[in-house]
């Protein structure tokens, strides 16, 4: 009963629906933000509805400390995104998620540092903050490699406790918390901060995901959703001033304290992880089978799963 | 002065010059009085904001204290209730209770410490807006507040803090968190005390004691989130580095970190055109108090003064330049006497009347000069007078004169039987010393002569006049040119006492057999043109000019013409005359002349054209030298 209290905040659709609209509940793995900008204008702009679906929108509380896969347990969501390898992890205990789109090729995780670091190295025996909810898995994969062991600090978010000097680090996304350091401090020097791709460390991140029983029984759903989707991120790309009226529309509704520069510097982070670095386009690709086993042997040597995540029904 | 230039009096030149270089010095004095004032007015001004900024900072810290007083008295006696719930539950009411400004309270311990199967335990009491309190005991799965930055933060520290604002549970206010970690007797963490403060007293204190009735203040926190600010959206959405990064504005970013760095100081920046001046200090939660003060906040005592000494400045050089330009013309009425005398002067009127003047120094002395002058210059013109008198006496004179010598020479020619002649004289001045004579027809002969006197002018007009006379004696009578010569040459020796001698070329030429009878005294050659056209020139016995010595021994000679041959006499006026480039006309050029002329001129055509000949040779060079042509063409 310990999980029955959960906020979900639900988004009032802007339109009427008619009787035929397939209803989806769908949910960002974190508050409302610049980062699911893709989905909230194929909502606003009627892409979702243009294909049939009603879309409901949920975001979890800020001050909660559930994350996504709580409420994919509790069958309050269809469809929902989440980062690749915490979504590895869940599979591996549960055997029912998909990824039915993979729209970052490039995860953005980084580390920003009280102390000039050249790499994570540097932070041998210092404190680290990190998710509670997961999402430090590279980090991890990182210090086994080189052998590295930090103290780890698990919090909902981190920042305060860096600015705080109660941490000497602290692991954040590239479009997230570090956007947040630098609006706090002013600047971030570069030798206070690195990024775990230039370290080697390069994997994919955020990705769209459901239920095998969901895509079963609801596979043309499914297909609408991510054709409405790709083309939510593709008007975000083109028109990126009424993109960011649509997010702070939903962070108001939500709450949320933040700032339409700060959304801006997100959104412009976000469809960079999405860009492939030698089209220059955002592009969909489907999870490289060989990145995929080699996040299955960091996985299983690091305990988070006991046997490898079966790529053929993992990935759509 | 040309008639287009504007008059412009002294006074007025000079008044403007005076002005334009006080006005200068002026503005100098007043940039460099605004400089020292900007500089005064700015320190005063700072002191004034910093004082009002210390008081509000004053204030807001005696809140801040009392709450942390609190906190941190009551964190210490804890552990010694650890396991009293009742206790426990009061004390956070009662918290609440005593001060409006504390809106809840929380007592949060650490997993399984009051109870061994209790995981969480967190006892916090809110007051709603009505004022009711209401205690609750909180901590789950989804509430888990060991990760909440409240808890962890003087978990991790192992101090007091304050925590970064956040809304309220209601979301109608903004709070911040004070949290205190609990320590057992052996100084173990066992939990957090916590009191939420309201912030809407912040604003009212901050601008309560703001430096200027139109500054603002502001709260920011120790990241930079605005706590308090007269636009409400910006209130913990935003950063005081928000807008800085949206302008990338490098500089306004620098400072906005300085002014967080802590301490108190001033700075400012440029905002929509116009200067704002900032006085920050650091409060002792972290936050940072600024006030942002306009222009017209920090100096508008500089405008006034400013203001004022413009327009005594301006009034002031209005002033000094109507008196300076009525003290000018005073002092230079005189020097403007003298100018209208001067003016007169130059109009032709020099006796006007130069003004006795009352000044001394240089105007005195420009009046005597002007006097001085004036007296010169009226002798001069009467020498003027007289000497121009005299001129034109001598010249009318000199007119007669030349009338008078050319009277001597033969005037009047026209075609004989069986030749035909004429003969000029351009003298070099009014009257001059050459001559030529002829005679026509003594039997068959034709008698001429040329001569040209040494020297010019007068003298040798009278030597000329003198010569030409000699030959009235032997008009009648049939002499040979040598006897002509030697005669006139005694006549001439007998009353010569200055030296002077004349050239004399005499000729009888038988009109009938063409023999040629001359003597030359000292003459120029001859020019001959045969029938065919060559020209020579006639040889002949140099002999002495004549007026030298008496009974000189003249020896006369013979030639023989042919008959259609035409003959040229001259003095040296045409052999010698010069052009610019001083050279000679000579005789080459001459007998080249000689050579060309026409079968069919006439002895004045002749004439005519070797004049001509020598004008446009001399190409406008002053005649130096009286010239004298004559001719005879012979009928074939």
């Amino acid at each position: 009963m310990k999980r029955i209290l959960i906020f979900i905040l639900l988004i009032a659709t802007s339109f009427s629906l008619s009787g035929q609209d397939k209803k989806v509940r769908f949910m960002p793995q974190w508050f409302a933000q610049a980062q699911f900008a893709g989905y909230y204008v194929a909502k606003e702009k009627g892409f979702y509805a243009a294909e049939g679906l009603d879309v409901e929108i949920l975001h979890m509380s800020s001050t909660t400390t559930n994350n996504v896969l709580d409420y994919v347990e509790e069958g309050a969501v269809d469809i929902f995104t989440n980062e690749l390898i915490s979504s590895m992890i869940a599979d591996a205990k549960v055997g029912n998620l998909v990824n039915i789109l993979q729209t970052g090729q490039e995860s953005g995780i980084m580390c920003v540092s009280r102390i000039p670091i050249n790499s994570f190295v540097d932070l041998q025996g210092k404190r680290v903050g990190r998710w509670k909810t997961g999402f430090a898995e590279i980090a991890e994969f990182f210090c086994k490699d080189f052998n590295i062991e930090v103290d780890w600090v698990n919090s909902i978010q981190a920042n305060n406790l860096f600015l705080a000097n109660a941490i000497d680090a602290m692991l954040c996304y590239s479009y997230s918390e570090y956007i947040s350091l630098l609006f706090a401090k002013g600047r971030i020097p570069n030798e206070y901060q690195i990024r775990f791709s230039d370290l080697g460390y390069s994997f994919p991140g955020d990705g769209l995901y459901t239920t095998k029983q969901y895509l079963e029984s609801n596979p043309d759903v499914v297909d609408k959703f991510i054709k409405a989707t790709k083309k939510g991120w593709s008007y975000a790309v083109a028109n990126r001033e009424e993109t960011l009226d649509i997010v702070m529309k939903f962070i108001r509704e939500n709450n949320i304290i933040t700032n339409r520069p700060m959304q801006q510097k997100m959104l412009e982070e976000v469809l960079k992880l999405q860009t492939s670095a030698d089209s220059k386009k955002i592009e969909y690709r489907r999870i490289d089978k060989d990145t995929f086993y080699m996040l299955n042997d960091y996985l299983m040597q690091l305990g988070y799963i006991e046997s490898p995540v079966d790529y053929n029904t993992f990935v759509r | 002065m040309t008639s287009k230039q504007k008059f412009t009096s002294f006074a007025s030149v000079l008044s403007k010059n005076i002005i334009r270089r006080t006005a200068l010095v002026f503005i100098i004095a007043l940039v460099a009085v605004t400089i020292v004032s900007l500089i005064i007015v700015y320190n005063q001004s700072s002191q004034n904001a910093r004082s009002s900024l210390n008081n509000s900072k004053l204030e807001i810290e005696k809140v801040l204290s009392s709450v942390s007083s609190i906190a941190d008295a009551f964190a210490m006696s804890l552990p010694q209730f650890l396991n009293n719930d009742e206790f426990i539950e009061e004390l956070t009411r009662d918290v609440v209770n005593r001060d409006d400004k504390i809106v809840s309270c929380a007592i949060a311990y650490e997993p399984f410490l009051h109870r061994a199967d209790q995981e969480y335990f967190m006892v916090m009491s809110n007051q709603d807006t009505t004022g009711m309190i209401t205690t609750e005991v909180m901590g789950s799965y989804e509430y888990d507040y060991f990760y909440q930055d409240w808890y962890q933060i003087p978990k991790l520290t192992g101090k007091s803090y304050w925590n970064e604002p956040s809304y309220s549970v209601s979301g109608t206010s903004t709070i911040a968190s004070y949290t205190v970690p609990i320590f057992d007797i052996d100084g173990i963490f066992i939990g957090v005390f916590r009191m939420d403060l309201d912030l809407s007293w912040l604003a009212d204190i901050a601008d309560q004691f703001k430096p200027y009735e139109s500054a603002i203040t502001l709260i920011v926190s120790k990241s930079g989130t605005y706590v308090t600010h007269v636009e409400r959206e910006r209130i913990l959405n935003e950063t005081i580095y928000t807008g800085p990064i949206e302008k990338n504005d490098s500089k306004r970013l620098s400072q906005c970190i300085k002014m967080m760095s802590g301490g108190l100081g001033s700075t400012s920046y440029p905002a929509d055109g116009r200067m704002r001046y900032v006085v920050y200090t650091s409060l002792e939660n972290g936050w940072t108090i600024m006030g942002i003060c306009s222009y017209n906040d920090f100096f508008s005592a500089v405008t006034t003064i400013n203001l004022l000494l413009f327009t005594i400045a301006f009034l002031g050089l209005i002033i000094l330049y109507i008196s300076s330009k009525k003290i000018i013309k005073r002092l230079t009425k005189s020097i403007t006497e003298v100018t209208y005398s001067a003016v007169n002067m130059s109009r032709g009127n020099f006796h006007a009347r130069i003004p006795n003047t009352a000044a001394n120094g240089e105007i005195q002395q420009l009046e005597l000069s002007m006097k001085y002058l004036q007296n010169t210059v009226n002798e001069y013109f009467s020498l003027l007078k007289t000497a121009t008198a005299e001129q034109e006496r001598i010249e009318s004179e000199l007119a007669i004169a030349n009338s008078i010598q050319m009277s001597f020479l033969p005037r009047k020619f026209k075609k004989n039987p069986g030749y035909d002649c004429y003969g000029a004289i351009s003298p070099a001045k009014e009257v001059g010393g050459d001559l030529f004579y002829v005679r026509k027809e003594l039997g068959k002969y034709l008698y001429f002569a040329v001569g040209d006197v040494s020297g010019k002018g007068v003298p040798a007009a009278l030597f000329m006049a003198v010569t030409k006379s000699s030959f009235n004696f032997f008009k009648n009578a049939d002499f040979h040119p040598q006897e002509i010569i030697y005669k006139i040459n005694n006549i001439i020796t007998e009353n010569n006492s200055d030296g002077m001698f004349v050239t004399l070329f005499s000729a009888r030429v038988n009109l009938e057999t063409m023999e040629m009878d001359f003597c030359n005294g000292g003459h120029n050659p001859l020019v001959i043109v045969n029938p065919d056209g060559t020209a020579r020139y006639l040889h002949a016995l140099p002999n002495l000019a004549v007026g030298l010595f008496p009974d000189f021994p003249y020896e006369g000679e013979t030639v023989q013409l042919e008959k259609g041959c035409r003959i040229i006499a001259y003095t040296d006026g045409v052999s010698e005359a010069e052009n610019k480039q001083k050279d000679l006309y000579g005789e080459d050029r001459l007998l080249e002349f000689a050579s060309n002329i026409p079968q069919e001129a006439t002895a004045k055509e002749v004439v005519d054209s070797l004049f001509d000949s020598v004008h446009k040779f001399a190409n406008g060079n002053d005649q130096n030298d009286d010239i004298t042509i004559f001719s005879v063409n012979f009928d074939k």
